[in-house]
């Protein structure tokens, strides 16, 4: 009996379709994701089905039960994850990339622990048990390739329009670099009042080095501002040159810069607390990682950034209290 | 009853006011945990914390008065204090630590010998703040037993920086105890003083060869960067983590100013008071200072309509300047604020 004629007949005589009843609603639900994917979901959802519901291995059961339990394990969560990708939003795709590694790296177990159960169970019976979830193996990898790959274009989306965004502040007239000298002329040319496009970026000292930048924010009265910190501060001063920003836009910037170079006391992502402390005297973010809205706010300030002159560098996020967004890392 | 709330990274959770009810991670995994706002009231204290079995992060932010122990039956590899008072840091010596922040903290008691674990591998003690002392940094740094501590790769002392602080006067001898010192950042408000010449002026006796990024300030710091860089190792392109020397130009402390003084700007610009609203009147690294001017904004409204029309808020992550034709509208302000004199 051929490898194929054995999944056949075991799943022919064994799929319950009270079980297949049930995964109907699922399957709807995959409409977003396209025609491969719903049937390399189907494939998975035959294979954990029939590791489930097996029984023709009657005289091993603890063996059955065993590749049911990993066939399970492997079979569900992905079916679970390729479900949840299927939702995602722009801005939400963190949780549902997570879920499809940890279910790519359960497939690829299986993989391994079903050959090895071949390997040591001659029988055909028991081999036909583990053959059938081997067949709903490779097109259950490929959906949740396929589903990853789902998630690059939100995500690639999102950049784009978060991109585009940014160059069309960029076409807006320039501060350039202005200390705290030429505070007053700079003030001069800026409209006045809240909700217009009046505020500046600033970092004390400026880069090169980087190591070198303590403190970087943002105001609308950037001479009053000279005035009101240290010396030292605001004998180094200077403006970054970017367009004339709004408040909002202005907060995004500052948390990018923020988030690169890292408040006083906070670690960098991913390094025990305590060490690879941040090296700004900022004590903490401007816009919290906490917040819902914390990963497009990250990526509008980054992606202007990006898109200005001599400020690539710093659009790398490091320091965001370990929470994983799009804009964490580089936003490219 | 407070409750576990989730994070910002992933098995991150945040537990603010009491732990009281908390009896466990339950089904989650919580890797790293925020306590925030506790003080001798809260029922149980810290008393949960043993059973959180997957902990490796944990952050205690305005805590005081409560009693540490708990800490010692907990895996925890990171810790950060912040913004704590009247602590027994005698437990630290019984956690086998990696990372290790303490910052903003004052009336804490320790031990004549604060034996460290050889594990920790980044220290950053730091005090900056308007009730804040430097002393506190330093008696610290003299009860810390440095001998163990060889395996070092990060260490980070300052006092002061967005505020005036006497500096921490301390006898930096203890560098020669941390040949592995990879980053070392001193620049705001440490000063030595010592039987012996400071390893942070040539020829840098003591020192740690393995140097690779070196922050620190000197009354003349052209020729001491100079040095420091003939010093470290060369810079790689390995994108480990910053490198290089920086030297800034050590100013003479100042006397501090009160906290929200009135100034009067140049020209016709009026009056102003900058400061941090987040650190005077906020809930905690939770609250940004924009968070915290919009709850100011909604307490001036309700106590004065007519003066808030009067005023200008230019806020930003770090502080928040208020501006005003006359002084006597900034000090309405700051009387409905509860803030300066």
């Amino acid at each position: 009996m051929t490898r194929t004629e054995l999944t056949i007949r075991s799943t022919k005589n064994q799929v319950k379709p009270s079980l297949l009843a049930e995964a109907k609603p699922l399957l709807r639900s995959l409409g977003k994701l396209g025609k491969a994917v719903s049937s390399g979901v189907i494939g998975a959802l035959v294979g954990a089905l029939i590791g489930a519901d097996s029984t023709s291995c009657y005289d091993q059961p603890e063996t059955t039960r065993d590749v049911d339990a990993l066939a399970q394990q492997a079979f569900r969560p992905a079916s679970r994850a390729i479900r949840a990708a299927g939702r995602a939003r722009r801005g939400r795709t963190g949780g549902p990339r997570r879920r499809l590694q940890q279910a790519q790296a359960a497939l690829n177990k299986l993989g391994v622990d079903l050959d090895r159960f071949l390997q040591n169970h001659q029988d055909p019976k028991c081999q036909a048990y583990a053959l059938v979830a081997e067949h709903g193996l490779e097109p259950a990898k490929k959906a949740v390739a396929r589903s990853l790959t789902y998630l690059d274009g939100i995500d690639q989306g999102e950049r784009d329009d978060a991109r585009h965004k940014a160059q069309t502040i960029s076409r807006r007239k320039r501060v350039g670099k202005v200390r705290c000298e030429e505070a007053g002329k700079l003030g001069d040319q800026l409209p006045k009042g809240a909700g217009e496009r009046n505020y500046v970026v600033y970092w004390s000292p400026p880069p090169p080095p980087n190591s070198d930048v303590k403190y970087v924010g943002i105001s609308r009265s950037l001479k009053r501002r000279c005035q009101a910190h240290p010396d030292e501060r605001s004998r180094n001063l200077e403006t970054l040159n970017l367009p004339l920003l709004t408040f909002s836009e202005a907060k995004q910037v500052e948390e990018s810069l923020i988030a690169h170079f890292g408040p006083r006391r906070e670690s960098r992502n991913g390094a025990p607390k305590g060490t690879n402390r941040g090296q700004l005297r900022n004590r903490i973010h401007a816009v919290s990682p906490d917040r819902p809205d914390y990963c497009p706010q990250l990526l509008a300030g980054q992606s202007l950034l990006v898109v200005s002159p001599g400020y690539l560098a710093y659009a790398d996020a490091m320091f965001t209290r370990n929470h994983r967004c799009l804009g964490v890392g580089h936003p490219r | 009853m407070a409750g576990l709330r989730r994070g910002a990274g992933p098995d991150a959770y945040v537990v603010s006011g009491t732990l009281e009810g908390v009896d466990g991670p339950g089904r989650r995994t919580v890797r790293e945990l925020d306590v925030r706002g506790l003080g001798p009231d809260a029922v149980g204290g810290l008393s949960a914390l043993p059973a959180f079995g997957d902990l490796e992060d944990l952050t205690l932010e305005r805590v005081h008065g409560v009693d540490l122990a708990p800490l010692a039956q907990t895996g925890v590899r990171g810790l950060r204090l912040l913004d704590i008072a009247e602590l027994d840091l005698a437990v630290l010596a019984e956690l086998k630590l990696e990372g290790l922040l303490i910052a903003e903290f004052r009336d804490c008691a320790m031990p004549a010998t604060l034996r460290l674990s050889a594990s920790l591998r980044g220290l950053s003690i730091f005090n900056d703040g308007p009730s804040l002392s430097g002393d506190d940094v330093r008696i610290l740094v003299e009860r810390i037993d440095w001998s163990l501590l060889g395996g070092l790769r990060m260490l980070d002392l300052s006092v002061g920086g967005n505020h005036e602080l006497a500096p921490a006067v301390v006898d930096l001898g203890f560098l020669r105890h941390l040949p592995e010192l990879v980053t070392l950042r001193m620049e705001d408000g440490v000063v030595h003083a010592g039987p012996g010449p400071s390893p942070l002026e040539p020829p840098f006796a003591g020192l740690s060869r393995k140097l690779r990024w070196v922050r620190v300030s000197a009354v003349d710091p052209e020729p001491l960067k100079a040095a420091l860089e003939a010093f470290i190792a060369p810079p790689r392109d390995d994108g480990d983590g910053p490198q290089g020397v920086t030297v800034y130009q050590r100013e003479a402390a100042a006397p501090a100013e009160p906290a929200w003084t009135i100034r009067e700007f140049e020209g016709d610009d009026g009056f102003g008071v900058y400061g941090s609203l987040q650190q005077a009147l906020g809930q905690g690294s939770e609250e940004t200072e924009y968070k915290v001017v919009k709850r100011v904004r909604a307490l001036i409204a309700s106590a004065d309509p007519a003066l808030l029309k009067r005023l200008d808020f230019d806020p930003e992550a770090g502080g928040t300047g208020i501006y005003a034709e006359r002084r006597q509208d900034l000090e309405g302000v700051l009387r409905i604020l509860g803030l300066g004199r």
